[in-house]
């Protein structure tokens, strides 16, 4: 051990050991000109993307935060994991009994554009809500248990709040079927009965109700002599399907169906029978005057059925919208919102209210034209002749078709309608 | 035999190969012409060129772009087209240097320029409709550049101050930030702040200024969607244009204004720029807010809009001036001279 010691070579840098065979490459590396080639990196780097790194950390990165949607009458919403939202029916004796001009406020307040006259303006209850929703709602408990009449007021002034939430979305339901009911015109046992036929239908076909008081929707009509107006009051479709649209956001399609109508056929699954590409696409009615009076514009010839975002039926003088199918997004909204655009409602050339806005929307614009389909009235608004008295087996409901409808019934005429289909003899 | 003489790793590959003969061939093309250094010149001097062309905006070289213009710019011109007033020198002079300023803008940055021709129709003459050829003429353009993304309209009387500029850099890569979306803060019209249904988390497709009268169309941008056509479908309709023409001084714009403030559809897509960022103001407009400085124009804003020289100003006083004032802002700092 002591000779090897001796024997090493002193101060000397190179190892008496050959090199491993890969050192020379490291040795070549740095030989390189590394430095330099860096330098050429972080200068194309730079060229490119002139201080891009630094500058996205100095910006601020802030995003503007902005209202949520929220329901026409307040600026809350009540979650309800209930897929089948409709109001109380068995409130409709004290809601009566309260009568409209308590169910909503009205008050004059000077025109904004003529400041000499006074003008009404109907609004609802929900502006006295506590902005703070659990006071609110400890407030309403208080009350309800006072009274069963404030206990239905309150109902009824929150129906407008009323959102599907589901736990899961697993089972969101597709096809929404909706109405208004006006307990003015009906009477318990019939207004149970209608609401009774739409959930019995939703129940075995998977889809969601949405029902709602004709008077709620007072405060959008804005006066109470436009409520009781038959045309004017046909308006509240088009509000009970925006509020239907809001409540179950990712449904796919919308039913309106008026109180005044019955699903005879609670088998038919609506989206086989009408709303999927092959059945739709055969139904629609092709180069069709719009007005079947006499109408110049006329459907399209090569529309497609996927496209088709508004469904309606005809009667043989117009466009009818007791039911109707509309499809819940983007598109159809914008035809729904346009469609019920308060120059529309106001305009004094349509006789027939929404029905006649829509003929008129159709015939104007091509792009709504050519997402709606017009579909046999057997399909989905078969008439009763006894209604308003319709010429024509195409239109009048037969046994075994879908649909009944009797709207343009007149007073007691409607009761007694809904009874012969309710209790056939 | 001489096969077997090299193993296979030690034979060149084809590829290599080629290359090499292909490389030969240069060599021997550029050696015929001269020495071997010229090959090398020669490779530099293209490559040089290809790197300009692709990614530089050095002008008198092709710049090669592979993706069609994502962004349309239409300028209408010829108002009116000499029909109601004679066409005078300055008007066309005006014409002219407002169309060279948007074809080296969309030049520069690779958009695509449409110059829409606005003279007098007889099917808007109808009760002044006039305004309405602007809807059809963006539904025209929709059609003709059916790749395209976004369409900025432009007024004549509009001027680039700052070319260099990209949409893109400028607010279009960071929307959300760049605009605002509610009337809170800035409402001239005095429009109902709130409205039922509205969700402002949808995407925007319509960008628009405010000035002290409400809504500018002298400057706005729209996005190529369903919701576009639609508002395109629905911005004139005769039975609301009936019931309002005579309060809608400003036809199209009041009529959006109209749809803004009572179409939740509408406002959920509509985001608001500050005027200055696209839609600067010369003095002159404007001139009852004269105080107010978030309407006009300080130097390094992106475009002035020289909005209603035509009643009593100087259209082409104020054409030049900013045009020279342009000039001189974007002169590189080693252009002394």
């Amino acid at each position: 051990m002591l000779r090897g010691r001796s024997l090493r070579p002193k101060e000397t840098s190179k190892g008496y050991l050959p090199v491993p065979a890969t050192f020379n490459n490291f040795v070549k590396f740095k030989k390189s000109k590394w430095s330099l080639w860096i330098t050429t990196l972080v200068v194309i780097f730079l060229w490119f993307n002139p201080l891009g790194i630094p500058m996205n950390f100095m910006q601020k990165k802030y995003h503007r935060r902005y209202p949520a949607p929220h329901p026409f009458t307040s600026p809350n919403m009540v979650t309800t994991s209930s897929k089948y939202i409709f109001p109380p029916v068995e409130h409709a004796q004290l809601l009566q009994e309260l009568g409209r001009k308590k169910l909503v406020e009205e008050s004059r307040v000077r025109s904004a554009d003529h400041p000499e006259i006074d003008v009404s303006i109907i609004r609802s209850l929900n502006k006295y809500d506590d902005p703070n929703p659990s006071v609110q709602l400890a407030k309403e408990k208080e009350e309800n248990a006072v009274s069963g009449l404030s206990a239905a007021r309150n109902t009824f002034k929150n129906g407008d709040k009323i959102v599907y939430k589901p736990k899961s979305m697993k089972n969101y339901p597709e096809i929404i079927v909706v109405t208004a009911i006006d307990f003015e015109k009906y009477s318990l046992a019939g207004l149970t009965s209608i609401v009774q036929n739409r959930i019995d239908y939703a129940h075995q076909n998977n889809y969601g109700v949405y029902v709602r008081w004709y008077q709620e929707f007072l405060p959008r009509i804005n006066s109470f002599a436009n409520f009781d107006n038959e045309d004017k009051r046909k308006w509240i479709r088009t509000f009970c399907v925006r509020a239907a649209m809001f409540a179950f956001p990712h449904a796919k399609w919308i039913w309106y169906l008026d109180e005044d109508g019955l699903i005879m056929d609670l088998n038919i699954n609506l989206w086989d029978y009408v709303l999927k590409e092959e059945s739709l696409s055969p139904i629609m009615i092709r180069e069709q005057p719009i007005n079947p009076q006499n109408g110049i514009i006329k459907t399209y010839k090569t529309s497609k059925a996927s496209h088709v975002r508004l469904i309606v039926t005809q009667s043989d003088q117009k466009v009818e919208t007791e039911s109707f199918l509309l499809k819940n997004d983007e598109v159809g909204r914008s035809i729904l919102e346009f469609w019920s655009s308060d120059l529309f409602f106001d305009y004094p050339n349509f006789p027939y209210g929404p029905d006649s806005a829509l003929t008129h929307i159709l015939q104007w614009h091509p792009y709504c034209l050519s997402r709606s389909a017009i579909i046999p009235a057997k399909t989905i608004a078969a008439r009763d002749p006894r209604a308003v008295g319709f010429r024509g087996d195409h239109l009048t409901y037969a046994k075994g078709d879908f649909v009944v409808t009797w709207s343009g019934c007149k007073g007691e005429n409607c009761e007694k309608l809904l009874n012969s289909y309710v209790n056939p003899e | 035999m001489e096969e077997k003489l090299y193993d296979s790793h030690f034979k060149p590959s084809s590829s290599r190969y080629s290359w090499t003969r292909l490389t030969d061939k240069v060599k021997s093309i550029t050696q015929r012409a001269g020495d071997s250094s010229t090959y090398h010149k020669i490779l530099i001097g293209v490559a040089t060129l290809l790197f300009l062309s692709l990614f530089t905006q050095v002008p008198f070289l092709p710049h090669f772009r592979t993706a069609s213009p994502k962004v349309v710019i239409i300028l209408a011109a010829n108002e009116g087209g000499g029909v109601l007033k004679w066409k005078g020198p300055q008007d066309w002079s005006i014409e002219r240097s407002s169309i060279a300023n948007k074809k080296n803008y969309a030049k520069q940055h690779g958009y695509a320029l449409t110059i829409k021709d606005m003279t007098v129709k007889k099917r808007y003459s109808h009760e002044w409709r006039e305004s309405w050829e602007k809807v059809d003429l963006m539904k025209q353009t929709m059609r003709q550049f059916p790749e395209a993304e976004w369409f900025w309209w432009l007024d004549l009387h509009t001027f680039i101050m700052e070319p260099g500029l990209s949409l893109e850099d400028h607010f279009l890569n960071d929307l959300d930030n760049a605009t605002y979306r509610t009337l809170d803060h800035f409402n001239p019209l005095a429009l109902p702040e709130d409205l039922p249904y509205v969700d402002y988390t949808k995407q925007i497709d319509l960008i628009v200024t405010q000035d002290c009268g409400g809504f500018n169309l002298g400057s706005f941008l729209m996005r190529r969607s369903s919701w576009s056509e639609m508002l395109l479908d629905a911005w004139w309709d005769p039975a609301l244009y009936e019931q309002m023409h005579m309060e809608w001084e400003h036809k199209e714009q009041d009529a959006l204004e109209t749809l803004y403030s009572t179409s939740p559809w509408v406002r959920e897509r509509t985001a608001f720029l500050p005027l200055r960022k696209i839609n600067a103001f010369p003095p002159g407009a404007c001139s009852d807010n004269a105080d107010d400085p978030q309407y006009f124009y300080r130097h390094h804003d992106f475009v002035i809009n020289m909005a209603g020289c035509e009643y009593g100003r100087d259209c082409w006083g104020e054409m030049e001036h900013y045009k020279s004032l342009s000039k001189r802002l974007t002169r590189p700092w080693w252009h002394f001279w």
